[in-house]
């Protein structure tokens, strides 16, 4: 390659020592002397700059990992959400907000369809997803279904399910 | 040292002999994301010198961007060829064989090696080395209060969430003791799986502090959300009727 060999020449002459005096002893290289007591912050230092060993970006899309990601997501989405209003509502209710189931739900029930649709929807799925998985993992937990043909067939039941039951939930 | 220089170059090295004068030149950490040799077996038994040529890392990255092989400016070759240092010879060789200044260096196979970005979904957390590395991996104690029973109280936890989520949903309304249970349950549920993202996020290795300020602060929000729960099920309308009033406002 043209760039291969420009590159190296200019490495070569680069490196190339001034004087023309045959065999002028010349170091090219710098050293530096280093105490054995830095070795392991040298060695933090240079793992750091490593490249880093593929990931999650390299997986195959399978239902079995996302189905379990998934249900951690939900999972966090949910109790996160419990966690806030509850939280809230110790917190809060001190500085004289008004965080009672009352009228907290009195604020959200006057605000836009849209709005209250585009956050109930995601709810409904994330709690269905994590029910029904929920009790996919426990069947596995049992010892059931745990050959490939299971994961699958529990897996798109698990779908099918979480398709269902968001929808009723939606429309409850 | 020259056992640690060696993991500090980064380098697999393969039939490595110490040098002469037993000083391994060390690749200093800066230059350290630059491609990274891999040698064959040696053939003969020379000693073996790491040597660093200062470059520009401009132009390591335009090679790289171009997609080709990169060229290494961590060269490894025997000092016995230390007459390739003189530029006479050097120019000599240069002129019989012009292809690649690596073709030069014999016994240097080098291997293309992909640097990865810099921004990655999960970039590499501080790099913590305790003692070395010919120390046996520390095995805990088997502890059945962080095995067995916590797996148990856990799986009879969730089994217990179906039935007393479901109810209120088939009865229609909710019987103050259920939705008792249902409050303690989603609270033990959720503090739970807080934990178990806490444990598996936040390694001990690598973020000790961070950790056990998250633990302090998943305990801290658990206990005073469980007082929320609490409240709202004594002086407020309950989670079961709370949260349908929610759904349906």
């Amino acid at each position: 390659m043209l760039s291969t060999r420009v590159f190296s020449r200019s490495l070569l002459r680069s490196a190339r020592p001034k004087s023309t005096a045959f065999f002028t002893p010349r170091r090219m290289i710098t050293t530096e002397s280093i105490p054995a007591s830095s070795a392991n912050s040298i060695l933090a230092a240079q793992r750091l700059v490593r490249p880093v060993s593929p990931h999650l970006s390299i997986y195959q899309a399978q239902l079995t990992w996302y189905l379990s990601m998934t249900t951690r997501i939900t999972g966090v989405a949910l109790s996160g959400v419990f966690y806030l209003y509850a939280i809230g509502y110790v917190l809060v209710s001190p500085l004289g907000v008004d965080m009672s189931v009352a009228n907290v739900s009195k604020k959200w029930g006057e605000l836009n369809g849209a709005v209250k649709a585009a956050v109930k929807a995601p709810l409904a799925a994330c709690f269905s997803f994590h029910f029904w998985n929920g009790i996919r993992h426990l069947i596995w937990d049992s010892g059931r279904e745990l050959t490939v043909r299971g994961v699958y067939r529990t897996g798109y039941g698990v779908l099918g399910l979480t398709a269902l039951s968001t929808l009723g939930l939606f429309v409850v | 040292m020259e056992l640690a220089g060696l993991r500090l170059a980064g380098l697999s090295l393969h039939g490595f002999w110490p040098t002469r004068n037993s000083q391994l030149q060390t690749v200093l950490p800066s230059v350290c994301s630059s491609p990274i040799l891999s040698l064959p077996p040696q053939k003969t038994k020379t000693p073996t010198t790491v040597i660093t040529i200062s470059e520009s890392k401009s132009a390591d990255r335009q090679i790289d961007r171009q997609d080709r092989p990169s060229i290494p400016f961590r060269w490894l070759f025997p000092t016995m060829a230390s007459t390739l240092r003189s530029s006479t010879a050097r120019r000599i060789l240069a002129a019989a064989k012009p292809t690649s200044a690596i073709r030069l260096l014999p016994q240097t196979r080098v291997a293309a090696f992909h640097v990865s970005q810099r921004h990655q979904i999960l970039p590499p957390g501080p790099q913590v080395v305790h003692g070395t590395v010919n120390d046996p991996v520390p095995v805990p104690t088997p502890n059945a209060t962080h095995g067995s029973y916590h797996w148990a109280f856990e799986r009879i936890i969730a089994l217990g969430m179906i039935p007393l989520t479901v109810a209120p949903f088939a009865a229609g309304s909710a019987n103050p003791a259920l939705d008792a249970a249902l409050g303690t349950a989603l609270v033990l549920h959720s503090h739970i799986g807080f934990d178990a993202c806490v444990t598996d996020y936040f390694p001990k290795r690598q973020y000790p502090k961070t950790r056990t300020f998250m633990i302090w602060l998943l305990r801290a929000s658990t206990i005073t959300a469980a007082v929320g729960l609490f409240s709202i099920q004594t002086n407020d309308i309950g989670l079961t009727e709370g949260i349908k009033r929610f759904w349906r406002a």
